[in-house]
C-alpha cells in the first residue's frame, strides 16, 4: 500500500463500520500531590476512510488522546478500539494496524535515510528488501530518492518529517496517527505532506487522525473534527458544526465587558461575549430581524456608543475561538 | 516478530553508532591503547628486572670471589644481623626477596597480567554505561523513543533485546581486550612461567570469558534502571554516578572500615572466605555472585521498563 499510492481505491466502508472507536475514553495522570485529568469522558467514532482533525488549546488532551489510541498510555477510564480491536486486551493486534508520527519525533541522525528504516522496518517483521521495495516509490514522490544513502543527521527539518511519515507508512497501516504534521514546516513541503494524505485517505482507504493547531490544514483536510479540550466540546462535520445560530458582532466606543449584563435575558440572544471593545453574540435564525434591533436599543438605552453592527462569518477560526470562549467562561463561571 | 530480526536491527544500529560517532570510537580505542600500553609496561619492567637480576648476579660472583679471597686471613664474615645494616640491593636482601621495590618475578608480572586483564573487562563493561544509557534515556531525548515504543514488540521483548543488543558489543570489545592480554602472555612469557603453563592460562582466559559479559549486563540494568525516571542523559548520568558510588562504597567501603576495626580478622574471614577455598570453589563463587547482581540489576531494570513510564518519565 505504502510503496504504489496510484493504485485503485478500495470500496468505501460502510456506516457504522469505524476504523477507531473510544468509548467514555479519560485519563488522569497522578503527580505527587494531585491529579491532574487530562482527558475525561470521549467518545468519538471515526469512520474508514476519513480524514478527521483534533483541535484543542494546549493543554486540552490531544496528545493524551493521540496516545491512548496507539497503546502506549493506559486510560484510566473506558476504553479505545482500533479497526474492531481492544487496545487494552490486545493491544499488539491493534498497534500493528497504526501507523504513527509523533509530535516530536527525532531521528536516528547517525544513521543513512535506508538504514533508519531498514531499522524501524524490522520491529514490524518486514526485511531489508521489503523496505526497499515499500519506501522507494514514497522516497521517489516526496524528493528523498537522491538522498535516502546520506546519513540523517545531514536532513533539513522538512526531510526528517517526510522520513516520518514514510516510516509511518513501511508496515502498510490501515490508520496513519500524526501529531502536528506539518508544524514549523515551509509551505512548499506542507503541501506536499497534506497531498500525501489526501491521496491516502482517497485511493487507499487509509483513515488519517491528526492533532493540529493549524485551522487551515483542518478546513482543507479533514471531513469531521473535534474540539476538545479535557472533554469533547462539539464533533462533526465542518458543515454541521457551523450550522450553529448566526453570530453579529457590536463594536463599541470604550470597554464592551460593562454592557454584557445588558444582553441578560433578551429573547433570542445566546452566548453573550466580550473581547476589548466587540460585543459578540449569537442570534436564533428564527428571531433575526427583531433581535438585532432588540439588542442594539438595549445598549443604547444602558450608555453605550454603538459604533457598527456586523454579521460575523463562522469560518472554523471563529467557530473554534467561540467553542473554547464559551468553555472557558463556564470554567470561570460562578 | 523475529526475534532474530530484531536482534540484527538492534544491534547492527548499535555497531553502526559505535564506528561511526567520533566519540563512542575514541572511547574503543583508548580502551585498545590502554592494553598496549599495559602489556609495554610490563614488557619494560621485566626487561628492568632482568638486568637488576644479572648485575645482583654479577655482584653475588664478586663477593663470592671476594669471599674466597679473604677466607685465609680470616676475620671478614658478615656477623649474623649486620646484614639488615648493609646499603639496600646488596646480594642478601636480593635473596630474600625483600629489595628496595617489588621483586618483578615471572610468577608476579604474569598476575600483573592477569590483573591488567580483568582491567581491560572492567573497562569493556564500563563501555555498556554511556552505550545504556543512549539507548535508553537517549532515543527518549531524542524523540525517537515513541516510533520504537509504538512497534509490536512487547515491552518484555524490547527491553531485553535493548539489553542485549549493548551488553553484546561491550562484553565483546572488553573479551577481546582480555583475550589480547592473554595471548600477549601465552606468546612471549607462555613458557617461561613458573606454574602457569600455556595450558592452564588458556584455560584461565576461557574461564574468564563470562566475566566481561556479566559485568557489562551488570551496568546495563543499571543504566537501564536510571534512564527510566530520568527525561535527559544528563540527568540519567548523575544518578548513575550515584548508584555507582554506593555500589563501589558497599564493595571497598565495607572492606577498608572492616579493616580498621578490631573486628579486622574476623570480618576477613567471613567476608572474604571464598579466596582461601579451593580455585574452582572461588570461581565459581565469583560467577555466581556477578550472575546473581546482573540478574538483579536485570530484573529491576526490565520491571521498570513500561511503556508509559518511558514515555513520560
Amino acid at each position: 500500500m505504502a510503496g504504489d499510492l496510484r493504485s485503485k481505491p478500495r470500496a468505501p466502508a460502510p456506516e457504522g463500520d469505524f476504523a477507531i472507536e473510544t468509548r467514555n475514553l479519560g485519563k488522569m495522570y497522578e503527580a505527587r500531590n494531585a491529579s491532574v485529568r487530562a482527558v475525561t469522558g470521549l467518545d468519538v467514532k471515526i469512520r474508514r476512510g476519513e480524514i478527521f482533525g483534533l483541535l484543542g488549546p494546549n493543554g486540552a488532551g490531544k496528545t493524551t488522546t493521540l496516545r491512548m489510541l496507539c497503546g502506549l498510555l493506559a486510560p484510566t477510564e473506558g476504553e479505545a478500539f482500533v479497526d474492531g480491536v481492544s487496545m487494552a486486551s490486545e493491544p499488539v493486534k491493534a498497534r500493528r494496524r497504526i501507523g504513527l508520527v509523533p509530535g516530536e519525533a527525532g531521528n536516528l541522525d547517525i544513521l543513512t535515510a535506508s538504514e533508519e528504516l531498514a531499522y524501524y522496518g524490522a520491529f514490524y517483521g518486514l526485511d531489508a528488501r521489503t523496505v526497499e521495495a515499500r519506501s522507494a516509490p514514497l522516497l521517489e514522490r516526496l524528493g528523498l530518492s537522491d538522498r535516502r544513502r546520506q546519513r540523517v543527521g545531514t536532513f533539513s527539518k522538512g526531510m526528517r518529517r517526510k522520513l516520518h511519515l514514510i516510516r509511518a507508512l513501511l508496515h502498510e497501516p490501515t490508520i496513519l496517527i500524526l501529531d502536528e504534521p506539518t508544524s514549523g514546516l515551509d509551505p512548499s513541503v506542507v503541501e506536499e505532506v497534506w497531498e500525501i494524505l489526501l491521496t491516502l485517505s482517497r485511493e487507499r482507504d487509509v483513515t488519517v487522525l491528526f492533532a493540529s493547531h493549524q485551522l487551515e490544514e483542518v478546513e482543507r483536510l479533514c471531513s469531521r473534527v473535534a474540539i476538545l479540550q479535557v472533554r469533547l466540546l462539539a464533533e462533526g462535520a465542518l458543515d454541521e458544526l457551523s450550522d450553529r445560530p448566526p453570530a453579529y458582532r457590536v463594536g463599541l466606543a470604550g470597554e464592551a465587558g460593562r454592557f454584557l449584563g445588558a444582553l441578560d435575558g433578551l429573547a433570542g440572544v445566546s452566548n453573550p461575549r466580550a473581547e476589548g471593545e466587540t460585543l459578540r453574540f449569537n442570534v436564533e435564525a428564527s428571531s433575526l430581524r427583531s433581535v438585532v434591533p432588540a439588542v442594539v436599543r438595549r445598549l443604547v438605552t444602558e450608555g453605550a456608543d454603538v459604533l457598527d453592527v456586523s454579521a460575523e462569518e463562522e469560518d472554523l477560526r471563529s467557530l473554534y475561538r467561540s467553542i473554547v470562549r464559551q468553555e472557558a467562561g463556564k470554567e470561570g463561571g460562578p | 516478530m523475529k526475534g532474530n530480526m530484531l536482534m540484527k536491527a538492534l544491534l547492527g544500529k548499535e555497531l553502526r553508532t559505535m564506528l561511526r560517532d567520533r566519540q563512542q570510537l575514541f572511547a574503543l580505542v583508548i580502551g585498545v591503547a590502554s592494553a598496549v600500553f599495559t602489556a609495554v609496561s610490563i614488557e619494560v619492567a621485566a626487561m628492568a628486572e632482568r638486568r637488576q637480576k644479572e648485575a645482583d648476579k654479577a655482584s653475588r660472583e664478586a663477593e663470592a670471589l671476594l669471599e674466597t679471597a679473604g677466607e685465609p686471613g680470616g676475620g671478614t664474615r658478615d656477623e649474623p644481623g649486620d646484614e639488615k645494616e648493609k646499603p639496600a640491593g646488596t646480594t642478601a636482601s636480593r635473596r630474600a626477596g625483600a629489595g628496595p621495590g617489588f621483586p618483578m618475578t615471572d610468577g608476579v608480572r604474569c598476575w600483573m597480567v592477569i590483573l591488567a586483564a580483568a582491567g581491560m573487562a572492567w573497562y569493556g563493561s564500563f563501555f555498556a554505561l554511556p552505550l545504556a544509557l543512549a539507548t535508553f534515556v537517549g532515543e527518549k531525548e531524542k524523540g525517537t523513543l515513541e516510533v520504537l515504543l509504538m512497534t509490536p514488540p512487547s515491552d518484555r521483548a524490547l527491553y531485553l533485546f535493548k539489553f542485549l543488543s549493548v551488553t553484546i558489543p561491550s562484553s565483546i570489545y572488553g573479551g577481546v581486550l582480555m583475550v589480547l592480554l592473554g595471548a600477549y602472555v601465552l606468546i612471549l612469557h607462555g613458557r617461561e612461567l613458573e606454574g602457569f603453563t600455556p595450558g592452564v592460562i588458556v584455560a584461565g582466559a576461557l574461564l574468564s570469558l563470562p566475566f566481561p559479559f556479566l559485568l557489562s549486563g551488570f551496568h546495563v540494568g543499571l543504566g537501564a534502571i536510571c534512564s527510566v525516571r530520568a527525561r535527559t542523559t544528563q540527568g540519567a548520568g548523575l544518578l548513575l554516578g550515584g548508584l555507582i558510588t554506593v555500589v563501589l562504597f558497599a564493595v571497598f567501603g565495607l572492606a577498608a572500615v572492616l579493616f580498621l576495626t578490631p573486628l579486622k580478622e574476623p570480618a576477613f574471614r567471613a567476608f572474604l572466605w571464598w579466596i582461601r577455598k579451593p580455585f574452582l570453589l572461588q570461581y565459581a563463587t565469583v560467577v555466581a555472585l556477578l550472575v546473581f547482581l546482573t540478574a538483579v540489576s536485570y530484573g529491576v531494570g526490565r520491571a521498570l521498563f513500561r511503556r508509559e513510564t518511558m514515555l513520560l518519565g
